[in-house]
């Protein structure tokens, strides 16, 4: 078969491929594109979202950082950003469980670290001790495969929400609470002081996603955190599923094709082969 | 052996992974548990020590912290009952409690009224405890037969309180109705100084007027114990009593009757109606002020206090510190140094006295303010057109409006994601930032942050407006648009009768292969259908059939196939070939068309 005659069905593939990836909704955890259970399009709904060095240029008393469930590394000029963004009395609020939080906080000075170690309340929960209730004043937040705050070392810092006295960590995760496993309360989420601004860390990465933003008062405790401030979520801390990454790639693919010089190529180019295809489609009707 | 160590790999990464918990689950797919019975039990073990201990507050907070206890179907409704119940009896046990307090001590006093009043409410609260009881005895009972934790102990320490409880109230109701009612006076002066002493006296008779000789009295000044004394044979009493340094306007003493060994049993505690005594004191004036009134942070200012009494001790308190200093003469002065952390505001300079025996406590404030030199982003030079990615030199100026600058500052530009910072000191700055390797062509905005790492200054901002022209992107363009022009030209030149390039098979034909006029709609580029062009130009020599353009392949094969004796074979296969590969697309061996051309031309001889 001739290589035009392949070219046909391989473009169409390709473009259907490329559309198909364009149009399926992102499914990665904490994605702000996910509409589904595990993603946070409903609070990038109600806020922004951007890298984490274009967010640290934001005005800090319009903004407010929301760092959530990060994955990837944290860099030493990354903290140095969000110093800053403190140092300019920002409110940064680090949302994280198992992920790489306690980097950030390290490199930020900040006396306080998210224990890995599940919390589970046999009580107080949504259904299941892994999806405890914790308290926060007379309102409560629900939480979904939890941490807690270490704050043993800061003085200064605030207790904001904290979980019942029937909590316990779960060291062994077989679900029940054995001899030995520290017991609660605990705290989930502090505040603490960082030069002129002030950093919130929650031990929940799970507190705003889809599923949970509007579970119990979860939603009221990040409007009450933000005040007057509209959220910016630090978009570029996730690794990337395949998808996610694909979406980027052809998200990029437009942003460069959009550009007037490609813009305009691609015109001339569409206006060169419709005039050949023209012409052939001309000549085989007047052949026959 | 290698299979196996992967295997042994792939075994750990699996474990490993198992062992690490999900970040999350989808709480909408999660099927309710039922409460850990042990974790029940234990609050329940809680809350019955809670009530035996009488610390209601205590056990009301537990059960409604109980009360939001997660359970599946009906038995978070009897869970949700039960400390429901567990919440309303301990509010009811403490109402008993309280009034039952509240009526016995009326009673000692001698208002019988008052504590008639609370007994009835405290039997009241009771009844109604008894009667919620059975309800809260069914919940336990039900509770316990599910999860067997330990509910019931609750409703048992319950009962066994509501029985104390009318038990307390019986012996309460025996006391209201059998003591005498007492009544006790108290006098004193209208006026002392603070710390001097005072007579206090007063009497004490019994409800029919009978004086009560040898009693204790006790005497109260501004809630506090002052001394006791006892009364004569007609019932008066006088003692000394020393007033205290305290620094009020006024003073209240009260005289306090409680029966003691027999006469417990016999008359009411009285107490009699507070009696007040002006107090006297030298107030200091006290004066403050700063100077500058106006101060930078780090900067030191001066406090000057004044009074109108020496010797007195100060503390001047600002900032959250404190600093003490003595008043040699009337009037005294400290340096204050403005943190570096102070915001920018008002602030207040607070100066106390202590106070010392008769001269009592003063208080003055001045207020300070506390104002960082605005820095501003005088100028943000850039080149009117960027061309991306070459890095973009950037000259940013600073200026105050006194115009000092501070030593050090921080300059930070962001660009489409892209950031370049600098320290630097002085009024101006250099630093060069390298927008995005495909930041399109168009305007963009420029953000400028400077941080000054002096505390003096404020941090200012700027933006700028900049024209980008990516470079790379153009020469993309150049990349495409030849090839889209060449091909554009093409086109039009095939339009004008341009003859097409020959293709690579071209170059095998023979020399007889010269292009005829109904060649180009049989696309004589195509070696199969030329070899067939070529036997058609033989066909029409030989019979003098002509091909028409309005004839199909097919038609032309019927027109001249009469004529064509033993070379109809080849030109009727030739002919089957041509149509296949025009009109079907079927890939044509050109070998097999030029054999079939050739063995065609062979036998039509010399009329090919």
């Amino acid at each position: 078969m001739r290589r035009a005659e392949l070219a046909l069905p391989i473009a169409l593939t390709a473009a259907t491929l490329a559309l198909l990836t364009a149009v399926y909704p992102a499914n990665a955890d904490f994605s702000l594109e996910n509409p589904f259970w595990n993603g946070m399009s409903s609070l990038k709904s109600s806020g922004l979202a951007a890298g984490l060095a274009e967010a640290c240029a934001l005005d800090p008393r319009e903004h407010a950082l929301l760092v959530v469930g990060p994955s990837k590394p944290f860099a030493e000029a990354d903290a140095r950003a969000i110093e800053s963004f403190l140092a300019r009395g920002g409110l940064v609020i680090v949302a994280d469980d198992f992920g790489t939080a306690n980097q950030l906080l390290e490199a930020l000075g900040a006396p306080v670290r998210v224990s890995g170690s599940l919390l589970a309340d046999p009580l107080f929960n949504l259904g299941a001790p892994q999806l405890p209730v914790a308290f926060w004043g007379g309102r409560k937040l629900a939480l979904n495969y939890a941490a807690v705050v270490n704050a043993s070392a800061c003085g200064a810092c605030r207790v904001l929400a904290e979980s019942s006295a029937f909590s316990y960590l779960d060291l062994n995760l077989d679900g029940k609470h054995d001899p030995g496993e520290p017991a609660g309360p605990f705290p989930v989420a502090v505040e603490l002081s960082v030069g002129a601004g002030e950093l919130v860390v929650i031990s929940d990465s799970s507190l705003f996603i889809n599923a949970m933003l509007d579970k119990e008062a979860n939603r009221e405790f990040l409007q009450q955190l933000l005040g007057l401030r509209k959220p910016v979520l630090v978009a570029d801390r996730w690794e990337e599923t395949p998808l996610t990454r694909a979406k980027e790639v052809l998200r990029s693919a437009w942003r460069v094709a959009s550009s007037p010089e490609v813009r305009y190529s691609l015109a001339a180019l569409a206006l060169a082969l419709s005039l050949d295809w023209s012409r052939r489609l001309a000549r085989v009707n007047k052949r026959f | 052996m290698k299979l196996r160590a992967a295997a042994l790999l792939l075994a750990l990464l699996t474990a490993l992974a198992l062992a690490q918990p999900p970040r999350h689950v989808n709480p909408d797919e999660v099927k309710v548990q039922r409460p850990d019975p042990l974790a029940l039990a234990s609050a329940y073990q809680l809350l019955t020590q809670l009530l035996r201990s009488q610390n209601f507050t205590g056990a009301r907070s537990l059960a409604k912290l109980l009360m939001n206890a997660t359970a599946p179907g009906d038995l978070a409704y009897v869970l949700s009952r039960f400390h429901q119940l567990v919440l309303e009896e301990g509010g009811l046990l403490n109402s008993s409690r309280t009034l039952l307090d509240l009526a016995r001590r009326a009673a000692e006093r001698g208002d019988l009224e008052a504590a008639k009043s609370m007994l009835a409410e405290a039997l009241r609260a009771l009844a109604k405890a008894n009667a919620t009881r059975y309800g809260l005895e069914e919940a336990a009972s039900e509770i316990e037969r599910r999860l067997r934790a330990g509910a019931t102990s609750v409703a048992v320490a319950v009962a066994e309180l509501i029985r104390a409880h009318a038990g307390e109230a019986m012996d309460v109701n025996a006391s209201i109705f059998n003591l005498e009612g007492t009544a006790v006076t108290v006098e004193a002066p209208s006026e002392a100084w603070v710390g001097s002493t005072i007579e206090v006296s007063g009497s004490l008779a019994a409800s029919s007027g009978e004086p009560l000789p040898s009693r204790k009295v006790t005497v109260v000044v501004d809630g506090a114990q002052a001394g006791s004394g006892f009364t004569d044979e007609s019932g008066r009493y006088s003692l000394a009593v020393k007033v205290p340094f305290v620094y009020r306007d006024r003073l209240s003493v009260v005289a306090l009757y409680l029966p003691e060994g027999e006469d417990a049993r016999r008359y009411r505690a009285s107490a009699s109606d507070p009696v007040y005594v002006k107090l006297l004191f030298t107030r200091p004036r006290l004066s403050v002020s700063v100077d500058p009134r106006e101060a930078l942070p780090g900067s030191e200012v001066k406090v000057r206090v004044v009074s109108n009494v020496t010797g007195i001790r100060v503390t001047v308190a600002a900032f959250g510190l404190e600093r003490s200093l003595t008043l040699d003469g009337l009037e005294s002065e400290l340096v204050l140094k403005v943190p570096e952390s102070a915001v920018d505001g008002l602030h207040k300079v607070v100066a106390r006295s202590m106070p010392n025996g008769t001269i009592g406590p003063g208080e003055a404030a001045a207020e300070l303010v506390v104002s960082r030199i605005a820095l501003k982003v005088e100028k943000v030079e850039v080149p009117t057109l960027l061309l991306a990615p070459l890095p973009l030199p950037l000259t940013v100026c600073v200026s105050s409006p006194n115009g000092t600058l501070p030593g050090r500052y921080r300059v930070e530009a962001a660009l489409l994601g892209a950031r370049a910072a600098a320290e630097a000191s002085g009024e101006c700055v250099k630093l060069a930032l390298a927008p995005p390797l495909l930041s399109p062509t168009g305007p963009a905005r420029l953000e400028v942050t400077v941080t000054p790492l002096d505390p003096r200054f404020k941090p200012a901002s700027a933006s700028a407006e900049v024209r980008l022209l990516n470079l790379l992107l153009f020469a993309l363009s150049a990349a495409l648009l030849p090839p889209a022009a060449f091909r554009l030209r093409r086109g039009f030149g095939r339009e004008e009768g341009v003859p097409p390039p020959k293709p690579a098979e071209a170059a095998q034909r023979e020399p007889e292969a010269e292009p005829v006029a109904y060649s180009e709609s049989l696309k004589p580029e195509d070696p199969a259908i030329f070899e067939y062009v070529l036997a058609v130009r033989a066909v029409e020599r030989a019979s003098s059939v002509p091909l028409k353009p309005s004839h199909t392949i097919s038609e032309y094969f019927e027109a001249v196939k009469d004529g064509l004796g033993l070379a109809l074979d080849p030109f009727e296969r030739l002919s089957r070939l041509a149509e296949a590969r025009l009109y079907a697309g079927v890939e044509v061996d050109p070998e097999l068309a030029r054999t079939l051309r050739r063995e065609l031309k062979k036998l039509l001889g010399g009329a090919g």
